[in-house]
């Protein structure tokens, strides 16, 4: 009765459902959503200044709103749920079960994105119809407009998210208080941002005018390799121009989150293993 | 009894303050309104900065720059105030670092177009953008068709306004009259009927109510003028030479009034029949800025 | 038969700011017996704590071993009939008790049926039933003690651990407490807890062991507390190094 498959399968649903409901019923998450939901209203009112690309900017104000509400849940309500269940010792409580560190690691990750899914899905629902109406009203201006290319980019942001999220795990594995877990990844999201924007320029000065050592090369190439690309998920302007992404860059993307949230996860296991939690 | 009589006073003061408050904002508003009205915002932050720090939200960025660009020199209409040179600047670089952000924006370009061409005649500052639009929006007919346009009325120059209409006509979505309008520009050469084609054409997918207004003015404007013109060639053909004043053309009964000016301006008769109106539909300056 | 068993372990930490070395547990041995109630018993910082979150898996023992029913703390298992009680419990402040409950005997392998009649009962036990669908962060410290309790109790473990199970209650929850453990004894599971409090130890206790300054000072049985004229006066004894 106390081990098998199904027993474990169970346990770590126990453990998805524990972290989800502490998540659902953060109140940073009635901000955020209450903000992004004030954002898509704003969308109806600001449309109207605009000439023509109505489509364009009631896309951007949505996407943005589903982003911001996303990053909102990351910094606030998954920060709270990782590093202060180990600041505050919640932790106790999970680890006294028959849990292994890496379990905990995993449950409490798959909590956070079923959370974050879940809010994903209701962002989603309110922004469609958010656009449904301002469509309904100004139809000329909506002829360009794709709901597929929409739903591709908050498909992506939620990619983002995904990675996001990992990283906040890893960082609140090897820290020892949740204040420097927030600021590590609100770096790593900035640094991510910014990364192939500052290599391309870096890189386009290079050849022009100012050669780089071959030190700061190794250096921008290794940066590179271990910042996560975060850029490659915002597909929030082609979405507002309804330009068409192809399946084969979305299977990539997806990978890449994939890939590289694994990593995150697994070396967070590794170092959570050893951790001591006095 | 102390403690009562303490927390009485609390109110008191609450009110007195609030009232302290709603005249220092009223007074800040007032100093507020004079110092963004001597202070000109003419800056705009290049988009290598703005790009960086905009993260994920470039397109919102777009908007909301755009917005603030739209709404500061729809302002400066509303009160005819002069629009120099600088204000020209400030709207190809703002509008070149909103494009930068979001380079399908095609409202930013079209905005840019418009006014630096009707209204500050920096023609090559309107075609750079609008060439920078061809690159993104390959698809789109417009860009071609609005750089034909510039080259043809603003420029004559029709052998690259024939170019970019033809160029404009190939692509998908475009209207059909377009088709033969490039083969058939040299013969509108010198008249006002392209101009009333292209702002009509324009007008009809405008949606914001003050830029549509403007838009509408102009045309009318243009229309008229198209009307003197033609019954100025009508009194040319019978008489064998052109009128001496516009009005000759009511007493001789080619016109049944004379319209108005809404730029304020006067319609006058040039040497070569052509009609002209001393506004150059531009509005009469208030006060400079 | 042990239940637990500590073979020589020691564990020192490095504190963050002065990189000095302070032992919290100095090579301490200790078997506990299957039906038999354990307290370990010494000042704040004697190093109670640390034994029970090396039995826990908590931290790792510098050197030394522990064995729960003959499993390694490391291994998840040592902890499938063990329920704890963490000192100064701290939950889950959006939880309710019920549901805190619900998920700590799901991952202990209790079914849906058999875990909800176990839930009403000791809710009903420790007089909680009926804030069970409150949110944690509502409670007053008595009653997340309580809650704590509950927590470490709902799955019927076999080995039962309790850090500071007095603390923050007052004499009902103490009472309640004690009739709590001495039932546990009754039905043959094993306790261990560690307490700084010294009343009603002797009540309950098979064995006693006392620490100070991460040392062993001493086990005893109940018969040697009762002929040294109490817990307290013991305990002075034996710290005093009499």
């Amino acid at each position: 009765m106390l081990s098998g498959e199904n027993n474990m399968y169970r346990k770590m649903i126990s453990l998805i459902i524990l972290s989800f409901k502490e998540g659902v019923r953060d109140r940073a998450l009635i901000g955020a959503g209450l903000f992004s939901l004030m954002m898509m209203g704003s969308a109806l009112v600001v449309v109207s200044m605009f000439m023509r690309d109505l489509d364009k900017v009631s896309v951007d104000i949505n996407l943005s709103a589903i982003a911001f509400a996303g990053l909102l849940l990351t910094f606030f309500v998954s920060i709270n749920l990782m590093a202060k269940d180990i600041d505050k010792h919640t932790i106790y409580c999970v680890l006294s079960k028959p849990f292994s560190r890496s379990q905990y690691i995993w449950g409490k990750y798959l909590g956070i994105m079923l959370l974050i899914f879940m809010a994903f899905c209701i962002l989603t629902i309110c922004s469609s119809i958010t656009i449904l109406f301002i469509k309904s009203q100004y139809e000329f201006y909506f002829k360009s407009f794709s709901w597929i290319e929409f739903y591709k980019a908050v498909y992506a942001q939620l990619l983002l998210l995904f990675l996001l999220n990992a990283v906040v795990v890893f960082f609140s594995t090897i820290t020892t208080s949740s204040f420097i877990t927030l600021l590590f990844s609100i770096s790593t999201y900035l640094a991510g941002q910014t990364i192939e924007e500052v290599v391309v320029f870096l890189k386009s000065k290079n050849a022009m005018d100012m050669p780089l050592s071959e030190s700061i090369n190794a250096i921008i190439d290794i940066a590179q390799y271990i910042l996560p690309n975060l850029s490659v998920f915002d597909l929030k302007v082609q979405s507002a121009h309804a330009i068409t992404i192809s399946y084969n860059y979305l299977f990539a993307i997806t990978s890449y989150s994939l890939i590289y949230s694994v990593i995150l996860l697994l070396s967070a296991s590794l170092i959570f293993n050893r951790r001591e939690l006095k | 009894m102390k403690k009562v009589f303490h927390y009485n006073i609390i109110p008191f003061f609450l009110i007195l303050s609030l009232g302290g408050y709603f005249l220092i904002q009223q007074n800040l508003t007032v100093k507020r309104e004079n110092y963004l009205n001597q202070s000109y915002m003419g800056y705009t932050l290049p988009s290598k900065i703005s790009g960086l720090a905009a993260l994920e939200f470039k397109g919102i960025l777009s908007d909301f720059l755009f917005l603030k660009v739209s709404t500061f020199l729809g302002d400066k209409f509303i009160k005819r105030e002069m629009l120099a040179d600088k204000h020209a600047d400030y709207i190809y670089n703002s509008v070149d670092v909103i494009t930068d952000l979001d380079p399908w924006f095609w409202d930013a370009y079209l905005f840019a177009d418009l006014l630096l061409t009707w209204d500050f005649k920096k023609i090559d500052m309107a075609n750079k953008l609008l060439f920078k639009a061809r690159e993104y929006r390959t698809n789109d007919f417009k860009v071609p068709y609005h750089i034909g346009f510039n080259y043809f009325y603003f420029l004559k120059d029709n052998m690259n306004g024939a170019k970019y209409m033809m160029e404009a006509a190939s692509l998908p979505g475009s209207p059909t009259w377009l088709n033969g309008l490039g083969t058939r520009l040299s013969v509108y050469q010198n008249q006002y009927k392209p101009a009333i084609m292209f702002l009509s054409e324009t007008l009809k997918k405008t949606h914001n109510p003050a830029l549509a207004k403007q838009m509408e003015i102009r045309l009318n404007t243009l229309i008229a003028l198209d009307k003197l013109e033609k019954a100025v060639q009508e009194y040319k053909k019978i008489f064998g030479f052109l009128p001496l004043k516009i009005t000759d053309l009511i007493d001789k009964g080619f016109v049944k009034t004379i319209p108005q000016d809404p730029y304020g301006g006067e319609f006058i008769i040039l040497k070569n029949g052509r009609v002209f109106t001393t506004s150059n539909m531009i509005h009469k300056q208030k006060k400079s800025n | 038969m042990s239940k637990i068993l500590i073979k020589k372990i020691s564990k020192s930490y490095i504190s963050d700011f002065k990189r000095e070395k302070k032992i919290a547990v100095d090579n301490i041995s200790l078997n506990i017996d299957t039906t038999e109630v354990f307290g370990i018993i010494g000042r704040n910082g004697a190093g109670k704590s640390t034994i029970i979150k090396m039995i826990m898996g908590f931290i790792k023992p510098d050197k030394g071993d522990i064995t729960i029913d003959g499993k390694i703390p490391s291994d998840p298992d040592s902890r499938l009939k063990v329920g704890y009680l963490p000192e100064n419990p701290y939950f889950y402040d959006n939880l309710s008790a019920e549901e805190l409950l619900k998920f700590s005997s799901t991952a202990s392998g209790l079914d849906k049926e058999k875990a909800r009649k176990r839930i009403d009962k000791i809710l009903q036990q420790v007089d909680l039933y009926s804030v069970r669908k409150q949110r944690l962060r509502t409670y007053s410290k008595g009653m997340t003690q309580r809650a704590g309790i509950c927590f470490a109790l709902v799955h019927d473990p076999d080995i039962i651990i309790l850090d500071e199970p007095m603390s923050g209650l007052d004499p009902f929850g103490r009472k309640m407490v004690i009739d709590l453990i001495k039932d546990l004894q009754k039905r043959g599971k094993t306790v261990l807890f560690c307490s700084h409090i010294l009343n009603d130890v002797e009540r309950i206790c098979n064995r006693v062991a006392i620490m100070d300054s991460g040392i062993l000072k001493g086990i005893f049985t109940k018969q040697e507390i009762f002929e040294s004229n109490g817990m307290e006066e013991l305990f002075l004894n034996v710290v005093r190094g009499k």
